[in-house]
């Protein structure tokens, strides 16, 4: 019995030593493991997109973070996304430089991989990453063929794998920039559209939950108590479809919330489209073209968002009667 | 074995060659294999053993009387594991670009058999400085063995030593020596030669 209690005190003094011990060494090290991270990210940022003074970094999830690249005057000049994916024999890390409509790649850089030296490896090489400088994704990889146009690349004899795990990864980044920045990526893949709003919705409010009623949705609290209502609407003006997703108070008065889903015939900055958002916010319903002030350069999507709204605002008044 | 009679001097060299863990005792061979395909690596992950090592046995010399027989094992685990920690921490925060070189490499240290097995069969029966020596002499035999394998892997896969190229352009560097095979017939050639020179030795004796 003496024995099994000494057992038990020396145990437990050593690991509580130990302890001590790490907690000194992880704390006096994090400050430099951070900074590590930060350069690392900085210098990987700096070699994707031209004239970045500073940048303000979105962590995404686990896996994928949005670098927002600003040029002296705070202007946004383009977008890095750093993302992790699966490679070969392990995961790849990549800088993956976006334009400022987040249309084109500019550039990529391999932070991290662990690729079969000598083979799929060839992947840092200049020649092969200068291949994603402008191109369109989504991205294709041809194997033993020269590429036709910008959204093509060629493999890395002997990596095909390799390659196209690049490819996939820039691909993804370009999916994961469109649905943070909230455009729905055209017309034609509605659905796709709508999912992704939701998601951008429950990532804004993490503390609300949306439930779909038919064809609108309920917003609650998270007590379960019923706040407000959301809805989708589209508005045509000029030709033009606008697309929203918008929440309206529970006494029909203001809008609380709204996104404008870039529609594919829509061209507008990202920026004056946040502007936009941000003006629609707790305006009263139903909104009337005159009260809304003119976003300059937005015009005619404005026209739109305005009719889509109203349109959202009847078919809830409807639904809800 | 009862080495308490033997010198301290021969508790230090004994590692280099004759005991040499990785080559006579095969000991840690997995680490050799995987991070020794360049000689910034192999070092790297020479001192870090050799780091752990010294310490593991140090404290454990130190406080090997007052641990009960019964649970020396979890109590070996956690100062190997403790210093393990810290240099992996330390080489996050100063070294990043040879942290991210031996990955996963530096947190198995914990379960190197050199560094256990040395605590199970040397520092356990026997004193501080004689256990300290043996530590710094296992832990300088890892290292001379793993730069070994550095050296040759790197001249002949990369055609370069310490990252700077020491051939023209006519050489053609053999991928395979850099490729996990690389590794295996390197340290199948180190073994093959280390027995040759034992037994040569040995017959001279005779």
């Amino acid at each position: 019995m003496k024995n099994e209690f000494r057992m038990v005190i020396v145990l437990t003094l050593i690991i509580t030593i130990a302890g001590c011990l790490l907690a000194y060494t992880y704390v006096s090290t994090q400050d430099d493991i951070q900074r590590n991270l930060e350069n690392s990210m900085r210098t990987a940022l700096l070699s994707v997109v031209e004239g970045v003074e500073s940048y303000e970094n979105i962590a995404l999830d686990e896996k994928t973070s949005v670098l927002k690249a600003k040029d002296s005057n705070g202007n946004v000049i383009g977008y890095g996304v750093m993302i992790t994916g699966g490679g070969f024999q392990g995961d790849i890390k990549l800088m993956v430089g976006f334009d400022k409509d987040a249309s084109a790649v500019l550039g990529i850089e391999v932070l991290e991989n662990v690729e079969t030296p000598g083979l799929g490896n060839r992947i840092i090489e200049d020649w092969f990453k200068k291949q994603f400088e402008g191109a369109i994704p989504p991205i294709e990889v041809l194997k033993g063929q020269k590429p036709q146009n910008r959204s093509q690349i060629e493999a890395i004899t002997g990596a095909t794998i390799s390659s196209k795990s690049v490819a996939n990864i820039v691909n993804n980044a370009h999916k994961a920039l469109e649905t943070y920045l909230g455009s729905g990526g055209g017309g034609e893949s509605a659905g796709r559209g709508e999912e992704e709003i939701l998601e951008y919705f429950e990532k804004r409010w993490p503390e609300k939950r949306l439930i779909k009623k038919g064809t609108y949705y309920v917003i609650n609290d998270k007590s379960g108590q019923s706040i407000s209502y959301g809805i989708f609407s589209e508005g045509v003006e000029g030709g033009d479809t606008v697309k929203i997703f918008m929440t309206v108070s529970k006494n029909f008065s203001k809008i609380e919330d709204i996104v404008i889903m870039n529609g594919s015939e829509v061209s507008v900055d990202k920026e004056k489209l946040d502007e936009l958002q941000k003006r629609l916010i707790g305006e009263s319903l139903p909104l009337s073209s005159s009260n809304v002030e003119v976003v300059t350069g937005a015009t005619i999507i404005e026209d739109g968002v305005v009719s889509a709204v109203n349109k959202g605002f009847e078919a809830l008044k409807k639904e809800l009667k | 074995m009862a080495q308490n009679s033997r010198k301290p001097g021969y508790e230090l060299v004994k590692g280099f060659f004759k005991e040499n863990p990785v080559l006579v005792q095969l000991l840690g061979i997995c680490s050799v294999l995987a991070v020794s395909n360049t000689v910034v690596n192999s070092i790297s992950m020479g001192v870090s053993v050799l780091f752990v090592l010294f310490f593991s046995s140090l404290v454990i010399g130190l406080i090997k009387d007052l641990i009960p027989n019964e649970v020396r094992i979890p109590a070996y685990i956690v100062v190997i594991a403790t210093f393990v920690t810290v240099a992996d921490l330390f080489l996050k925060a100063k070294f990043p670009d040879i942290s991210k070189a031996l990955g996963a490499y530096i947190p198995l240290i914990v379960v190197n058999c050199i560094i256990l097995a040395r605590q199970e069969a040397f520092t356990k029966k026997n004193k501080l400085l004689p256990s300290i020596l043996d530590a710094i002499g296992m832990g300088t035999g890892y290292i001379i063995t793993i730069l070994l394998m550095g050296i040759i892997r790197e001249i002949l896969g990369f055609g370069s030593i310490f990252g700077v190229k020491i051939f023209g352009s006519w050489f053609k560097p053999i991928l395979v020596m850099i490729l996990p095979p690389g590794a295996f017939l390197t340290l199948a050639m180190l073994i093959g030669f280390m027995n040759f020179i034992t037994r040569k030795s040995e017959e001279k004796k005779l």
